[in-house]
């Protein structure tokens, strides 16, 4: 079937809507509603306006929800349609809080693009409506991000993130009119509601509503505090995702470049969250061992990611007692830093800060978990994500780019393998472990390391893995997005499931693509697969493949921990679960009240 | 006939020698009783019949029934109404305003690119009279008048009920199915047995079968009693009687439980006097278990209990006391509710009522209830035919099918076409092997030593339409032949139980029996007032629907809390502007829809026929929550908004 955009013929299929016609043939509709990684296209922005002609005639359409018919003539960008066009965007910034330069979203904002696409040079609708965001919240209750409705233009992206991606469903859309909003369901705020604070929202967010917390001042008031010892760490994957904001190509390891910038910015330690991924392994790999000669609750499933903790603890809290009760690895390297690392180093451990920069804003909420306190004391005392450690350096002055790479050099927490490596992309937790648990075993090592079916990026990903004499055949899962953690994790309380051991994580790609990277504008996840290669590649260069073999790690247990799961390990390393699944109730007469109907 | 002095109707300017179109102006003189119209605003226009009405103060009043509609997710709706208000709030104060220009490119913006209907036709009125009477636009005093504003749609014109469904459509795609399953209980509490029984008038006026199919609205009503009701998250409350009088409820089918919920909610005390030892009328006995599993039923005549009414079982009206009696203790109102319990016969010849293998569909359907309940199902041995092409007879013959040893025959009359039940249930009865002759008329019942044989029948034809445009039919001579049987259910209607009501309790009936209401739903007698099958009225005439019956007791109530409070019942404008509308034909029934791009319709998973003919349980499922969502989306929100401007205040307006 054909059809004619701006007078050139096109070929299109029934149904195809004209925006995505156009956007096949790199034909330019400005939208800004529209998401097509997730085939969202709510039609609320109203901005992809053009002018079509066909048998009934001529009119103003939307592209975005109006099918091509056979022979119509699409006009993208005569006067009529581009008048029409600004005035949308003039009508969306009626009632959107203009603090552009106080926004999380400063130079990165898709609205402000969109304004430059349709031309806009005045706005004749700014400050007209009286108190235009009256009844939208800002809420800063949640420990790792900020709901700041006041900037939020109803493009219902985070909702359809939340819901078809991550299968939460804790984002509603409220109020009405200018007060309409997207709201966190019957919940009195954010922390307290169904949100797992995972972020995937804040990635597809094009305005600055929804955004991490911003801690970097914290950081710098310790940067700034002689009295205290600053003890900074960073994730597997921040490596290859810091390079996104400082014009690397994709997946680009920056290791040695971050090193020698959280040195130039004054951290008195750096140490490697891998070795903490190392240590990980070793209990986790034992636990999952004892559970199974001697008869606990399975499968396991792994415990790093701290969205997937918070979706089990406040979604499906039947599963918690089938969740590793080893610490995720900032968990871990929080304890030590404080207890061994001091201990080594002579260092005051009431003194030490540890800050942690992670590619996940979940792992802010993680950090203030009671259960990674001590005496009242927390065990890392800030996270920044990736987003916010580029815009630290920014405002330090710091161009990654510019400066020259400088290796790790603590002698107790910084030596890496390449099973910590790959903790950073799905699946590379569940071959990390394999590594581990098979040479445990069987006393030697495993001879393919690389677990081929467990790689790459479908949502699950499954195993049969022939695990030596003593263990025989073991069915392992590994999945990421929530919304097949749920399926899995419904399987095996419909007592329906024949895995062993199950990984998780809850962002699509793992850490790699976490809440907390980089912001792609328009795309979701575009690299993943780079940065995924990009973490094999280093594990395959790593002189120690296996976190067993890493010898800090065996110098940790040899020196301070004794063995994995011993007592020592298990006050230190472990941790517990609580059911947090909050169920709303309302009265009818409650909710008439709540109704927004007028009569 | 009112005069027309000047307006613009479809884009035409109009006046008294040229009238809109298509519309009935007979219907415009009034709203309520001695208050003219002074002006009609909706979203093909304006009519101004009293020119002393200042156009521009009734344009800002309209917008700002708009922006108060507007749902706020699409831009040029959400800003453009609250921006229009402003405009026209500074041109009715300003000396001089010089800002038409962009009133009339916001309005043109809202009605060229909104989502949806408050948007593309909230600015219509405004669009009009910038175009042709930009004169009238002056600023000029408020004159006092009156002012009614109501959105609503095709779809919720078309519910008896006028449930807001765009609104709980919403909201189930906004993620809130507990603020949808409290839009629909605003007006009953039977939302899940509502949501899974209803004729559904509104899917056949849903505007979105131009682009594809009608939206599941029933379906997904259900889905939001089951995750809303049904999960406990929304729970009934225990109401404190703010109010002195109680008021007896005769029936505790689903009329009077909504009338008594209704009337809880105003804080009157309620008795509901039911004459079988179970609540739920009509929808607990008439409608099988397959389709409305009786806990679903339980739960919500539970939120009437929950909420404080008192059910006495075994008490009926006209055999344990009348309503005199009730008078008589104390109470402050009666509502009748007693609906049409008892079953019609055929009428043809060898008819006997007395055959055991004889029976109406009402009793047959009864008797399966209890025999279900009971875990003894009946069953039928032989061939069975139900005669019939309504949803008592669906229910009747899908029923026998899960019980007869036999075939099981439908016969009607008429064409399918023509047969007043729900498309979807004569399909699953086909799909579960019911044996369907339609144009098929009954003529005896033969029988041999009082047992049936047959029923001996003859093919019908269809006659030439008449002047209403309905075909009727007429046996063809010689086409009789008898179809063997052992079972013959009729299932042609239901009546009032005419022993309920004596001439000692005073309330006037019509030759049917059914009590003469108002459309107040008052009876001739003083404080007693009725509503549902047992009734003739305005609204509906016997035997009614479910959600029918519903929605006059929604009115019965507020008419009662009225009549208590003020010591007469007055008129309701939402019900009155509904009349209105359908009056003066001011919806056009032909008006299409922009196109979309095509999304199916969502199915929701059912039994296989195979598994479902041999067992009572429910049928269809439920939604899943992706699959509510998805068919959520697909509702156009086909709102539009009717204002009414009178002379005098209207009661409920501004």
């Amino acid at each position: 079937m054909k059809a004619y955009i701006n007078n050139r013929e096109y070929d299109f299929e029934e149904g195809e809507s004209i925006l995505a016609c156009a956007r096949r043939n790199n034909v330019f509709i400005p939208s800004l509603c529209r998401f097509e990684p997730l085939n969202h296209a709510p039609g609320t922005c109203r901005v992809c306006l053009v002018k079509v002609c066909d048998a009934k005639g001529s009119r103003i359409v939307t592209s975005c929800d109006t099918p091509l018919c056979e022979g119509m003539r699409v006009d993208t960008f005569s006067k009529e349609v581009r008048d029409m066009q600004r005035m949308q965007v003039e009508m969306i910034l009626a009632d959107h809080h203009q603090d552009c330069a106080a926004c999380s979203r400063h130079g990165d904002c898709e609205l402000q693009d969109l304004a430059e696409a349709v031309g806009l040079t005045r706005n004749r609708f700014a400050n007209i409506l009286q108190k235009p965001a009256a009844g939208r919240p800002v809420d800063e209750s949640a420990n790792a991000m900020l709901r700041d409705m006041t900037k939020c233009i109803r493009c219902l992206r985070c909702v359809t993130v939340c819901r078809d991606i991550q299968g939460v469903a804790a984002l509603t859309v409220d109020g009405k009119g200018l007060g309409s909003h997207i709201g966190i369901g019957m919940a009195p705020n954010h922390q307290s509601s169904a949100c797992i604070q995972c972020g995937q929202c804040t990635l597809v967010c094009p305005t600055g509503a929804l955004a991490e917390r911003d801690q970097n001042d914290m950081v710098l008031d310790y940067l700034s505090n002689p009295e205290v010892t600053t003890v900074f760490s960073f994730a597997p994957s921040v490596r290859v995702l810091m390079g996104d904001e400082f014009g690397f190509a994709p997946g680009t390891n920056v290791e040695g470049k971050i090193v020698a910038a959280l040195r130039m910015i004054g951290a008195d330690v750096v140490i490697d969250t891998d070795f903490a991924a190392d240590v990980t392994i070793m209990e986790e790999g034992t636990e999952l061992l004892g559970r199974v000669t001697k008869g606990g609750v399975l499968p396991m499933f792994t415990s790093c990611c701290p969205a997937w903790i918070n979706f089990a603890e406040k979604h499906i809290p039947a599963i918690l007692p089938h969740i590793s009760t080893t610490r995720s690895p900032q968990g871990i390297l929080g304890a030590l830093a404080k207890s061994y690392l001091p201990e080594k180093m002579g260092l005051d451990p009431k003194r030490v800060i540890n800050i942690s920069i992670m590619p996940c804003i979940a792992k802010k909420d993680e950090a203030a978990r009671p259960q990674l306190a001590r005496d009242g004391v927390r065990d890392i005392d800030v996270v920044i994500s990736v987003r916010e450690f580029s815009r630290l350096l920014r405002r330090l002055g710091v161009d990654l780019a510019a400066i020259p790479p400088e290796p790790f050099d603590n002698p107790f927490m910084s030596a890496s393998t390449g099973a910590a490596v790959i903790f950073g992309t799905t699946g590379g937790v569940m071959e990390a472990a394999i590594r581990t648990v098979y040479a445990v075993v069987n006393n030697r090592e495993l001879a393919g390391i690389e677990t081929t079916p467990l790689r790459g990026l479908e949502g699950v990903r499954t195993a049969r893995l022939d695990m030596g004499e003593k263990l025989g055949t073991v069915e392992v899962a590994v999945c990421h997005g929530l919304r097949n953690a749920r399926i899995l994790a419904e399987e095996v309380l419909a007592g329906k499931s024949p895995y062993t051991f199950i990984e998780v994580m809850a962002c699509p790609g793992g850490c790699i693509d976490g809440g907390g990277s980089c912001r792609i504008k328009g795309g979701y996840h575009p690299a993943k697969a780079q940065k995924q290669q990009s973490l094999f590649t280093m594990d395959r260069q790593m002189v120690y493949r296996q976190s067993h073999n890493n010898p800090q790690v065996k110098a940790l247990y040899a020196d301070y921990l004794g063995a994995p799961n011993a007592e020592k390990a298990h006050h230190l390393l472990h941790t517990h679960y609580t059911d947090r699944k909050d169920f709303q109730h309302v009265t009818i007469e409650e909710n008439m009240r709540k109704l927004t109907l007028t009569e | 006939m009112p005069e027309l002095v000047y307006g613009v109707w479809d884009g035409v300017a109009v006046d008294a020698h040229n009238r809109p179109a298509g519309i009935a102006m007979d219907a415009l003189d009034v709203f309520d009783t001695d208050n003219p119209i002074a002006v009609l605003l909706s979203d093909r226009g304006f009519l101004v019949f009293d020119p002393q009405v200042s156009l521009l103060w009734v344009l800002q009043k309209h917008c700002m029934k708009v922006a108060s509609e507007s749902c706020g997710k699409c831009s040029p709706c959400r800003t453009g109404a609250p921006l229009l208000c402003n405009a026209l709030q500074k041109a009715m104060t300003a000396t001089h305003f010089d800002g038409w220009d962009e009133v009339r490119e916001i309005a043109q913006q809202m009605v060229e690119t909104s989502l949806c209907g408050v948007g593309k036709t909230g600015p219509i009125p405004l669009l009009a009279a910038i175009t042709h009477f930009p004169e009238k636009l002056v600023a000029a005093p408020d004159l006092k008048h009156g002012f009614f504003s109501t959105m609503t749609s095709p779809c919720i014109e078309a519910c008896p009920g006028l449930v807001n469904i765009p609104r709980y459509i919403d909201y189930i795609k906004d993620g809130h199915a507990d603020l949808s399953a409290n839009v629909v209980l605003r007006h009953y509490p039977f939302v899940g047995s509502c949501g899974r029984v209803c004729v559904r008038t509104c899917e056949s006026k849903c505007k979105r079968a131009q682009v594809d199919a009608p939206v599941s609205i029933r379906n997904l009503k259900r889905f939001a009693a089951d995750a809303a009701l049904a999960s406990g998250v929304v729970t009934p409350f225990s109401v404190d009687c703010s109010r002195p009088e109680r008021i007896a409820i005769i029936g505790a089918g689903p009329v009077g439980i909504t009338c008594a919920y209704h009337l809880l909610r105003r804080g009157y005390g309620v008795d509901i006097f039911e004459a079988k030892d179970e609540a739920g009328g009509m929808i607990r006995y008439g409608i099988p278990i397959y389709r409305l599993p009786k806990d679903t039923l339980g739960e919500e005549v539970g939120i009437v209990t929950k909420m404080g009414a008192k059910i006495s079982y075994n008490q009926k009206l006209g055999r344990d006391f009348g309503i005199d009696d009730l008078f008589a203790k104390g109470y402050a109102a009666v509502f009748l509710a007693c609906g049409c319990p008892k079953g019609s016969y055929l009428g043809m010849e060898g008819e006997d009522t007395s055959l055991p293998d004889y029976e109406n569909g009402i009793d047959f359907l009864e008797r399966v209830y209890e025999g279900v309940k009971a875990g003894a199902s009946p069953v039928l041995t032989g061939d069975v035919v139900i005669v019939g092409g309504g949803n008592v007879a669906m229910d009747c013959c899908r029923a026998a099918k899960r019980l007869a040893t036999g075939t099981v025959h439908l016969i009607y009359r008429r064409t399918e076409a023509d047969a007043p039940a729900d498309a979807e249930e004569i399909s699953a009865a086909k799909a579960e092997g019911v044996q369907f002759h339609f144009l098929c008329g009954q003529k005896a019942l033969q029988t041999d030593k009082g047992k049936i044989t047959g029923l001996a029948v003859v093919a019908m034809a269809q006659t030439e339409p008449d002047a209403s445009g309905r075909r009727g039919v007429t046996p063809i001579p010689g086409t009789e032949s008898v179809i063997p049987c052992s079972h013959v259910i009729a299932a042609i209607g239901q009546m009032t139980d005419k022993a309920m009501l004596t001439e000692k309790d005073g309330i006037a009936r019509d030759r049917k029996q059914c009590v003469l209401v108002n459309a107040a739903q008052e009876t001739n007698r003083e404080g007693v007032f009725a509503a549902g099958d047992c009734t003739a009225g305005p609204r509906a005439k016997g035997p009614t629907t479910l959600i029918m019956g519903m929605g006059q007791a929604y009115f019965a109530a507020r008419s009662i809390d009225r009549y208590l409070s003020h010591g007469e019942v007055s008129f309701d404008s939402r019900w009155r502007m509904s009349e209105l509308i359908k009056d003066a034909h001011l919806m056009d029934e032909d008006e299409c829809v922009s196109q979309k791009v095509p999304t199916k319709r969502v199915d929701v998973h059912e039994l296989a026929p195979a598994e479902r003919a041999q067992s009572f349980d429910e049928v269809e499922q439920t939604m899943t929550q992706e699959e509510a969502w998805k068919e959520a989306s697909r509702c156009m929100r086909c709102y539009r908004i009717y204002s009414v401007v009178t002379a005098k205040h209207i009661p409920g307006g501004e």
